[in-house]
């Protein structure tokens, strides 16, 4: 026995009752009754109407509606008298209070588009201390041809007008967003309303098994049976209508989604989880009787002796007009109920059972403990029967450890956690026992069991049943590739939650580079906690995500190969050791490169970079004779590493030199940020050891393009260079070298001169010596090697006139240089003496150099040559030069035809600047006397003198008599002490009057 | 009574880094605004819009994402079933061209579409409405990157000068109503027939 009809009033009928708020409102007549929980009465409203026909509530507004005599009134919970709404000429009203949210909503409208409305399990009974949902209330009113939909949600109400061709005689609302009509017992329809507006909406018809008979037979039969269309919502998306004989329950698209028989046509229909009541009043010879269903096998589960019309569903028991009077009909047994289902594996009956919570006496700790069990056992029967979406559902309320659920798949998924199914029960407990796999019941047994999950699921398609007719092996493809999607959606939905609790706990760096899944056993894996991943701690995240991944990486592989490299590429936890051989196998190898870099395996990458380059050359070579091969996988790879692999770099490079160095260098010499930061002496050093000139392409590089100015790399350059110019004497590539050497020796400031001078060999590359002498500050060294050495008389003037900011005399220098000078002078010597005097300080007077004196001599005449260039220098250069002293230097021999040019502009010049200095010394004297008027002005001072004012001096009142003004203050003292306070003030301003003047 | 035909709900995904504009062209393409405040998005939100493509009237659903990620706390059942995702970088924002990669790796790991190699995406360049010189990633970057990912579409908006915007979503909507007629194919395509092997079995032979 699985449910009781309980007498509650006796002798009372009625036609409306409804519960809410721990009281029963019940119409009797033209009144409304109240009465408390315990059936006692406590309040009465009497309406003007003869008889109330039906009773709902509307919980969003608090209103209750009321339908009698054809009218429905809408009247305030609070007070029955004041009435909102009225509607006359009614037919029927439905009423939904719903707490659907938008997102569910957009669930309810996939599910429609998909056409596959997924069977949604209420895992967790609703909990009475969650935070409220905003409800939204419904009520559909059938009027004269039209259907009217009003809504209230927490701010707004909204009303809709459908007009249809007829009058329906009933109507249900399923959901938000449909609404089913019945016109007669045979023809239902369904209007379908957008999430977002309601004033958008489709009707359909139902297509009923009974209208592909002719419609005059069906029409007959409607008739014949009766006339008054029935149904009832089952759940959220489901609702159960009679059509004739036969029950069916429709999805909210309109598509059946089981059905059976009934033995004569019922009078009404209610559903109360986990049963559905059907009333069939007497018939042939059988007295009239409730029949009870399952709602989920919609086996018969019991038969009540009595016909009763069904009045309201409250939260656990089903409130019925019996022919006693008003009675309840309740569950009971109901631990017993549970444990037969769960027996014959009938799991959501169970829970269903559980759910309704009647007439069990156990804790609700124990009835949580039970809940998770068969939900457990509900999820593996699921998985076995195909069903692994479902289970899925179940596996993610129930947060179940990822491992186990992944020991359910096949071995190529799964891999060593794999289990048998006879062993499932073991991964979940001891209760799992009960479960018993398929193959081990009898075979007839097993028929059922197949049966039982069959009709448990409205999912088995038709296309489906007919396959398992027609090829069974294409069914378990099918199936087995269905399951593998149900698990991808699992997994990536676990790995996303993992991900997240790993970053809130910043444990990731620490530890999940560490977790090697092969130092844990199979069994330590199993026995991890199922519970949110918000709960576990570092190690634990660490070890399922490495589990998830790793499940995931497999699926990909066997469904999805196309995702596997972007799963690599993301950052993952998959362990390398694991997927690295089914990679290798499919031949996967950029993936795995991915792989080995989002693991920072970077060694690994290049190998196997570098096997796979040099295979694809080994192959073009036997293939055309090709020997180019393809560096670019292997120089990206590199070029990405960066600084802190300089290592590595350095370590994996080398090869790839020996196979095509111009191609190879760019691993150094790239427009890319961590390719710049590579540490630069160190790589020079590198490139070196392989080839001296790929050193000096790279200096070249790291100088002018990137502009390193570390001074050892400009160091280390400039020494290659030499040794570069050193090597090339005597070849082409002389010019060419030594250019670029002098060229780097001008531009870089950051090499120490000093120590590359040294370097270079004593009579050689006069050039570079000269521009790091200058750098050295050694300027007449400089000018020396320009003038004389090299004799490129161009250069020494483009030299004094760049170093004369520093050195006023330089030019007076270069004329020494050129008038003293002969081809005895050996520059060593020179090199002493002049060094010794450009490190002190150049000399202002030239006449104490010894160049100089040296001049003086007749004997020493400059030749002819160096003759030529001092004139030219004069002559450009006339007012760099002291007149006297030049024509003291200048050889007697001299013509003043040669100096012609310079004497004149140099006179002119001299004339100019005694002009010029007279000028500005008249402008001096002006302004002297300019300041002076000024300061007189300034020491002008007007004074007051009255009665009270005293002499600073003698501290007596200055009266008439004369006075004397002292600057800059204005004090005021007598004539006669004028003397004596000038010296005070003189004293404490620190000066005197002479010095004024 | 034939089964009339059932309006196609377009879902589309709209992905990208933190502040590149998805929330602003979304809005500018349904309401036709912009608005030069920033507000984070926080989790998700949808806007529909009904347009016509090939005569077909279809309804795009777009959801718009969070892009910090402290809000993206979303479930893989937001990603799947989506039909085209869109993914928008800043093209004065080089990081947010460069995480692109790995935003539509992400994708295509929580969506595991039926087919990733010809899923459809779509690349929006937005804010082109600032100057040239403050401009991080040239077009032609942009186009090599899709050209690497298989062709996919490429468009430099505005969704602060509305320019593109409309041809962008257009071809947005088009794309995915090929995927969504491409996944219908997919959900109602029966087994196939091996004729080879059991064609006799199953149709049985005449034996006259």
């Amino acid at each position: 026995m699985a449910v009781e009809l309980k007498l509650k009033i006796n002798n009372t009928h009625t036609n409306g009752l409804v519960e809410h708020n721990q009281r029963i409102c019940l119409a009797s007549a033209s009144s409304i009754l109240s009465y408390s929980m315990d059936w006692t009465i406590l309040d009465s409203y009497k309406d003007t109407r003869k008889l109330l026909e039906s009773l709902e509530i509307l919980q969003q507004p608090q209103l209750m509606a009321i339908l009698g005599d054809s009218t429905l009134s809408l009247h305030k919970m609070a007070d029955l008298r004041d009435i909102n709404l009225s509607i006359k000429n009614v037919v029927a009203i439905s009423t939904l209070n719903s707490t659907h949210s938008s997102l569910s909503a957009e669930a309810a409208m996939q599910g429609r588009k998909r056409g596959t409305s997924k069977r949604r399990i209420r895992l967790r009974p609703i909990d009475p201390l969650e935070t409220p949902t905003p409800i939204q209330s419904l009520l559909a009113v059938v009027t004269k041809r039209k259907v009217s939909v009003y809504t209230w949600t927490q701010d707004t109400a909204q009303h809709t007008d459908i007009p249809l061709p007829n009058t329906p005689k009933l109507v249900k609302i399923l959901n938000p967003y449909t609404t089913f009509i019945a016109y007669s017992a045979s023809e239902y329809s369904l209007i379908q309303f957008d999430i977002k507006s309601q004033s958008v909406y489709s009707i359909n018809d139902v297509i009923l098994p009974s209208t592909n008979k002719s419609s005059l037979t069906a029409n007959l039969t409607g008739f014949l049976y009766r006339s008054k269309p029935l149904m009832t919502p089952l759940d959220s998306e489901h609702i159960i209508l009679v059509d004739g004989t036969q029950v069916l329950v429709i999805d909210q698209d309109g598509v059946i989604a089981k059905s059976t028989t009934i033995p004569a046509s019922a009078d009404d229909i209610a559903s109360a989880r986990p049963f559905i009541y059907i009333t069939i009043p007497p018939y042939s010879n059988e007295t009239g009787s409730t029949h009870v269903y399952s709602s989920y096998t919609l086996e018969l589960v019991q038969v009540l002796p009595v016909v009763c019309s069904f009045l309201h569903k409250s939260s656990s028991v089903l409130y019925v007009d019996a022919p006693d009077g008003v009675s309840t009909i309740e569950l009971v047994n109901t631990k017993l109920l549970i444990d037969s289902s769960v027996k014959q594996g009938k799991y959501d009956e169970a829970l269903a059972l559980l759910d309704s919570g009647s007439g069990i006496d156990i804790t609700q700790a124990e009835q949580a403990e039970l809940r998770l069990k068969i939900l457990q056992l509900y999820s593996i029967s699921l998985v076995d029967a195909g069903l692994v979406d479902d289970a899925i559902d179940i596996f993610i309320e129930l947060h179940t450890n990822p491992a186990k659920v992944i020991a359910l798949f096949p071995e190529n998924i799964s891999g060593r956690l794999y289990t048998p199914t006879h062993e499932w029960s073991i991964l979940f407990g001891d209760f799992a026992k009960l479960y018993k796999h398929v193959d081990e019941r009898g075979e007839s047994e097993c028929e059922d069991a197949i049966h039982n999950s069959a009709s448990m699921s409205s999912i088995k398609s038709d296309t489906d049943s007919a396959s398992v007719k027609s090829n069974g092996t294409a069914r378990t493809a099918k199936k087995e590739k269905s399951s593998i999607e149900a698990l991808l959606r699992y997994l990536t939905d676990r790995r996303q939650k993992l991900k997240g609790s790993m970053s809130q706990k910043k444990h990731s760096a620490c530890t999940s580079l560490n977790v090697k899944l092969t130092d844990l056993t199979k069994q330590q894996l199993l026995d991890l906690p199922s519970s949110p991943a918000e709960s576990l701690n570092g190690s634990e995240l660490a070890v399922l995500a490495a589990v998830v991944d790793t499940a995931l990486f497999k699926a990909y592989i066997e469904t999805r190969p196309a995702l596997v490299g972007s799963l690599c590429r993301l950052e993952n936890h998959c362990q390398p050791e694991e997927v690295e051989v089914s990679l290798l196998d499919r031949r996967k190898y950029s993936e795995l490169v991915s792989l080995y870099k989002s693991k920072n395996m970077h060694g690994k990458a290049l190998d196997l970079l570098k096997r796979l380059c040099l295979e694809s050359e080994s192959e073009n070579e036997n293939e055309n004779g090709n020997e180019e091969s393809d560096l670019e996988p292997c120089i990206a790879y590199t070029q990405q590493l960066g600084r802190e692999y300089i290592d590595l770099i350095l370590d994996k490079s080398r090869w790839m030199f020996d196979v095509n160095k111009d191609i190879a260098i760019q691993i150094f010499i790239a427009d890319d940020e961590r390719v710049e930061s590579l540490p630069r002496l160190r790589v020079a050093h590198y490139l070196h050891d392989i080839d001296s000139h790929l050193s000096l392409r790279y200096l070249k590089y790291a100088t002018e393009e990137i502009n390193d100015q570390d001074p050892a790399l400009h160091d280390y350059y400039a020494d290659a260079l030499l040794q570069a110019t050193l090597h090339s004497r005597n070849t082409p590539s002389f010019d060419s070298t030594y250019a670029s050497y002098v060229a780097f020796l001008s531009r870089s400031q950051q090499y120490a001169p000093k120590e590359r001078l040294r370097g270079i060999p004593a009579d050689a590359l006069l050039l570079a010596r000269a521009i790091l002498a200058d750098r050295l500050g050694r300027h007449d060294d400089a000018l020396r090697l320009y003038a004389l050495d090299l004799r490129d008389y161009d250069s020494a003037k483009k030299y004094c006139n760049h170093v004369e900011s520093k050195d006023r005399s330089i030019y007076t220098k270069l004329l020494k240089l050129y008038l003293r000078c002969d081809e005895r002078t050996a520059p060593a010597s020179y090199y002493k003496t002049s060094s010794a005097s450009a490190s002190v300080s150049p000399s202002p007077t030239p006449s104490r150099t010894p160049i100089s004196d040296d001049t003086s001599n007749p004997l020493n005449a400059p030749n002819a040559l160096y003759m030529k260039e001092a004139v030219l220098l004069l002559t450009a250069f006339p007012t760099k030069f002291n007149l006297s002293e030049v024509l003291n230097l200048i050889p007697s021999i001299t013509t003043v035809d040669e100096l012609n040019v310079f004497l004149l502009r140099s006179y002119k010049a001299i004339v100019g600047k005694q002009r010029w200095n007279s000028v500005t010394a008249n402008i001096r004297k002006a302004e002297d006397t300019r300041l002076a008027a000024k300061l007189v002005d300034l020491e002008s001072r007007y004074v007051v003198v009255d009665d009270n004012r005293v002499c600073p001096e003698c501290l007596k009142r200055l009266g008439n008599s004369v006075i004397s003004v002292h600057s800059p203050r204005g004090q005021v003292t007598h004539l006669g002490c004028k003397d004596r306070f000038s010296v005070k003030l003189q004293r404490t301003q620190g000066y005197t009057k002479q010095d004024t003047i | 009574m034939p089964q009339p035909k059932k309006t196609v709900l377009l879902k589309v995904i709209i992905l990208g880094d933190s502040g590149v504009g998805k929330t602003s062209l979304m809005n500018q393409y349904v309401n036709k605004r912009f608005s030069n405040q920033y507000k984070a998005t926080i989790g998700a939100d949808f806007l529909t819009k009904e347009v016509v493509v090939d005569d077909r009237v279809v309804t795009i659903q777009l959801w718009d994402t969070a892009g910090q990620e402290r809000f993206q706390s979303l479930g893989v059942a937001f990603y799947r079933g989506a039909d085209c995702c869109v993914l928008v970088y800043d093209v004065n924002n080089a990081k947010s061209f460069e995480t692109l990669d790995s935003w539509r790796d992400e994708f295509l790991i929580q969506a595991s579409p039926q087919d990733p190699v010809n899923f459809p995406f779509v690349l929006l360049g937005n804010k082109i409405d600032t100057e040239d010189s403050k401009r991080a990633v040239s077009q032609k970057k942009a186009t090599n990157w899709c050209q690497s990912k298989g062709n996919i579409p490429y468009f430099e908006t505005s969704a602060k000068e509305a320019i593109n915007v409309e041809q962008a979503f257009q071809t947005i909507a088009r794309n995915a109503l090929v995927q969504e007629a491409e996944v219908e194919l997919y959900a109602n395509y029966p087994d196939p027939i091996r004729i080879d092997q059991d064609s006799s079995q199953s149709y049985g032979r005449c034996e006259c």
